[in-house]
């Protein structure tokens, strides 16, 4: 070795001393040199040199790095190089094993906790015989670590066996990860060995949270008792439990028959305090347990809980379920003082979807909360009533566009019932809220028929009338549509332009091609950009030169659009200059291209120099390109980033695309 | 909106805006707030007619009127509770043992300076504004009261200065009786003599520039708002206070925040009532971090 690469490998910059390691394996070849180094360098204080020794010493493998490794594990002075040697022990995985069985034999009970750590990890079914083995070690924590990698070890039969033979020896300090194993195992022979620790004051919550697991039938009734524990955390266990048994497919009936066998009707007493807990997964269990008790004294603690955004879809469920079986007890709160309750309660409703709410949902329309008009309006709806329409149709003119736009919704809901000429009559309504409504109306109902009455609307002089029409022209489409949408890209409002243009693009219109290359020169920035979009997404090559000119546009919004539109275009200039931008200064830019460029061929070379781009977007963008279209040229490079880049979601992305 | 309309915020695109938010107003949404983050923005992009997140993202990074969107999102995605006589404890060491001490202090200046910085609806700026009254500051001395938020739909409410039910679940009967007047409907609204010692303002608390113009201050009201910005955009805030707070000044936080690890400019100091952070009244009477819990109530 010479004493330049010396020097650098004791340099005091980490970059140059993992380039260092790198280069020395590409100049060397003499392993006795290269190991010692590799192994030197596993102690190394900063993370991605040793990374690098890591990837390099994998490559080599073999006995002699084995031996080195296993060595390196009674080095403990140095944990990094202690948890570097681990690393590689487990992804050489059972290369690695024979000689672990071999080094398990020795004194040292911290190295003997180390291999059954590893060889558990690498889940090779030879090492199983040592797992079984290290049950019986004088040591604790090797027990425990065995314990705990044989939960790993799925459907066999001598595991279980041997776990629940440690769990009955009362030895302590394994029954905890014995517990968790068996129940991680989920293997219905535990179920006995599980009941039988229910009664151990420290077991009992591991022991019910394992029985959860499995959810065998008859342990379901052994568990329920513990709802009322002495203990506040057994009892929130228990509910955890039980909720598993549903979620796994027992019938709500038998759970709540088990339930009410051991509390009667003190059943819902019991479980409403858990639905306050401050523990979410306690809260969201409870709240499934009391709905499914279907006990209407739960109605009004679950309405008053429902203000938390994170558990209001539980509660609605909860309250479904209580509804369904008793629609009227939901009644009383549609009336609630709280606003916030009487919309819960319409989302209720609109679930359950019974005609016992259609006269409290009708009095909701008129509600002081606009919310609960717009809640009221789409259960409304749902109940499928024709005679809803009646009610619903004012509200086309609420003060709030939410109610509004319910209204909308909730009419298209019954369009069956509509008198569609009556809505296109509303489009030449002097209230120019009408008119957009019937206008957006017309789009939802999706009729040909109504192509015309748009037509006229884009004439209206209210510019949010012909916004609204040409959206819905590009939903209704028809040969007309076209017609009037190409009319529209000339209107003096911005946004009708824009909006005409994004429809003309959504209907793939061929023949808006020509006026849309003249709006890549419209003044406002929004247009430019809608026509650019557009023009991508027809695709016809005649627009590609002239969105190329907006590469340069002043606007940051328009190049990124006309850069994703120009990815539509497999033509090689594109690729051209879709490939410059990748210097560009701005990291969107950056970003987008590589976006676009994911189209064309043979580009990965182009895009993984931006694996060490200074921005974790651009990064994890050149990821999500090289792992979704060139992962066997990028495999190596995604490797690197999944173990060495300095962002975990961009390392986390790369590991998913390598694994798969 | 309707669930079949949302879109969907991809969890990229989610750090891209939560960081943008993050730089412009020091505001932190974790990532358990990307539901919600989502569900509230989804009416921005109808609004918009924009088909994705990562182009709502282009809009705040790029358009001239992204100031105009940033308040829009600022007052879609903050949490606004807040309600009269908020955190008892804290208003009396304020009414009991603050005010009198400003009140000799401050003899001569003939004024005092109060800032709620933070002060969503207004009902700390008015607590604040009726217990100066109730002890009399007003026969001696100019009281200017300063409310601040970023959300300029909070300010609005604020200024006009009409209350539901949700905001007096704290307050006494007496103060009801006293400073407000009912409404029709129920409401109720402050009285003009409460109102005109507050000034409201719009104002980001990590644009030093914008604190600045706030004037020196006597105390400091930033409860229950440092919880919601990251670890260096608090300091960044608690730098600005300790700039525009005079020697000696106070910082009243909510109780589940501290100084601890944010900055050393102040001490804490136990009050009868409560514990409070002061600016020392020299910079060499800093002898501890605010970590510390240096009592200073015998000096």
């Amino acid at each position: 070795m010479s004493k330049k690469l010396e020097n650098l490998l004791r340099h005091k910059d980490a970059e140059v001393r993992r380039q260092a390691i790198k280069d020395l394996c590409m100049q060397e070849e003499d392993l006795s040199t290269v190991i010692p180094i590799l192994m030197k360098s596993l102690e190394d204080e900063d993370w991605r040199v040793r990374k690098t020794a890591i990837e390099i010493l994998l490559n080599i493998k073999g006995d002699r790095v084995i031996k080195e490794l296993i060595n390196t594990l009674y080095c403990e002075e140095n944990a990094n190089a202690r948890n570097s040697a681990i690393e590689i022990l487990v992804a050489l995985g059972h290369e690695a094993t024979d000689y672990l069985i071999e080094a398990f034999k020795g004194p040292n009970v911290d190295v003997k906790k180390f291999i059954i750590d590893i060889i558990g990890s690498t889940e090779d079914l030879k090492a199983l015989p040592l797992l079984l083995k290290a049950l019986e070690d004088k040591d604790e924590n090797v027990r425990a670590s065995a314990v705990e990698h044989l939960g790993n070890i799925r459907k066999n039969p001598s595991v279980v066996k041997a776990l629940i033979a440690t769990l009955k020896k009362s030895d302590m300090w394994v029954a905890f990860p014995a517990i968790d194993a068996l129940g991680r195992i989920g293997d219905k022979k535990a179920v006995d060995a599980l009941v039988s620790v229910l009664s151990q004051k420290d077991l009992k919550k591991p022991a019910i949270r394992a029985l959860g697991q499995i959810t065998e039938v008859s342990s379901l009734a052994l568990i329920v008792p513990f709802l009322k524990d002495k203990s506040k955390t057994v009892r929130e266990e228990a509910v955890k439990a039980i909720k598993q048994f549903f979620q796994k497919g027992m019938l709500e009936e038998i759970i709540v028959e088990r339930i009410k066998n051991t509390f009667g009707n003190e059943a819902v007493q019991i479980l409403l305090p858990h639905t306050q807990s401050n523990k979410k997964d306690v809260r969201i269990a409870a709240i499934l347990l009391v709905g499914i008790l279907k006990d209407k004294k739960a109605v009004a603690p679950l309405l008053e809980a429902s203000v938390e955004e994170d558990v209001q879809e539980s509660i609605i469920r909860a309250l479904v379920f209580i509804g369904k079986s008793m629609p009227e007890s939901l009644i009383t709160f549609f009336n609630a003082s709280d606003s916030y309750q009487r919309r819960v309660i319409c989302d209720v409703a609109g679930k359950i979807k019974d005609d016992t709410f259609f006269r409290p949902l009708v009095g909701l329309l008129k509600d002081e909360d606009g919310h609960v008009r717009s809640k009221a309006i789409i259960a409304l709806s749902n109940l499928n009533n024709p005679k809803a329409v009646k009610y619903i149709k004012p509200l086309l003119l609420d003060e709030y566009e939410d109610v509004q736009e319910a209204a909308i919704r909730g009419l298209s809901t019954l369009k069956n019932w509509l008198d569609l000429d009556e809505i296109i009559m509303g489009i030449s309504d002097k209230n120019p809220i009408l008119r957009i409504n019937s206008v957006i109306l017309l789009g939802f109902i999706g009729e040909q028929s109504s192509v015309e009455a748009l037509g006229v609307a884009l004439k209206d002089s209210d510019s949010r009338v012909r916004v609204a029409a040409v959206d819905a022209l590009g939903v209704v489409d028809g040969p007309n549509a076209v017609k009037f949408l190409l009319f529209s890209l000339t209107d003096e409002f911005p946004e009708v332009r824009r909006i005409a243009a994004i429809a003309i693009g959504r209907i793939r219109a061929d023949e808006g091609v020509e006026p849309l290359i003249l709006l890549l020169r419209d003044s406002d920035v929004w247009v430019r950009a809608g026509a650019a979009r557009s023009l991508g997404a027809i695709g016809n090559k005649k627009a590609m030169k002239p969105i190329t000119k907006l590469l340069s546009d002043e606007s940051g919004f328009v190049r990124t659009t006309a850069i994703e539109a120009l990815g539509n275009f497999k033509d090689e200039k594109i690729k051209n200059m879709l490939l410059q931008l990748l210097n560009d200064r701005d990291a969107e830019i950056r970003s987008t291209a590589v976006e676009s460029l994911a189209s064309f061929d043979g580009i990965a070379q182009d895009i993984i120099p931006l694996l060490k781009d200074k921005e974790w977007a651009v990064r994890k963008k050149v990821v999500d390109i090289l792992g979704g279209f060139f992962k066997d040229e990028s495999y190596a490079y995604l490797k690197e980033v999944a173990n060495m880049d300095e962002d975990f979601q961009v390392r986390e992305a790369a590991a998913r695309y390598i694994s798969v | 909106m309707f669930e079949e309309d949302i879109i969907l915020l991809p969890t990229d695109v989610f750090r891209l805006i939560r960081d943008f938010l993050n730089n412009y107003c020091g505001i932190y949404f974790d990532d358990r707030s990307k539901y919600i983050v989502e569900r509230r923005l989804n009416r921005r992009l109808k609004i918009h007619h924009m088909r994705d997140f990562r182009e709502y993202y282009r809009l705040l990074m790029y358009d001239k009127k992204r100031d105009e969107e940033l308040q829009a999102i600022i007052d879609i995605l903050t949490v606004n509770e807040t309600y009269f006589f908020r955190e008892q404890n804290q208003l009396a060491a304020f009414s009991e043992e603050i005010i009198p001490e400003l009140m000799k202090k401050n003899k001569d200046k003939k004024n005092i300076n109060i800032w709620s910085a933070g002060c969503s609806t207004g009902e700390e700026p008015y607590t604040v504004a009726m217990l100066t009254l109730e002890k009399g500051v007003q026969n001696n001395l100019d009281i200017n009261i300063l409310g601040s938020d970023i959300s300029r739909r909070v300010l609005q409410v604020a200024r006009e200065g009409i209350y539901k039910r949700n905001s007096f679940r704290a307050i006494n009967q007496y103060f009801i009786k006293n400073y407000f007047q009912e409404q029709r409907n129920g409401d109720q609204k402050i009285s003009d003599r409460v109102k005109e010692l507050v000034n409201f303002n719009c104002l980001n608390l990590i644009d030093p520039f914008k604190v600045k113009l706030v004037g020196k201050m006597d105390v400091i009201f930033c409860r229950n708002v440092l919880i919601y910005f990251s670890r260096d955009a608090r300091k960044k805030v608690v730098e600005n206070f300790s700039e525009v707070l005079k020697e000696g000044g106070y910082l009243l936080l909510g109780h589940t925040e501290s100084l601890i690890n944010l900055s050393t400019a102040f001490t804490l100091k136990h009050l009868k009532n409560d514990m409070v952070y002061q600016k020392p009244e020299k910079a060499s009477d800093i002898r501890h971090s605010t970590g510390g819990l240096q009592d200073n109530a015998g000096q």
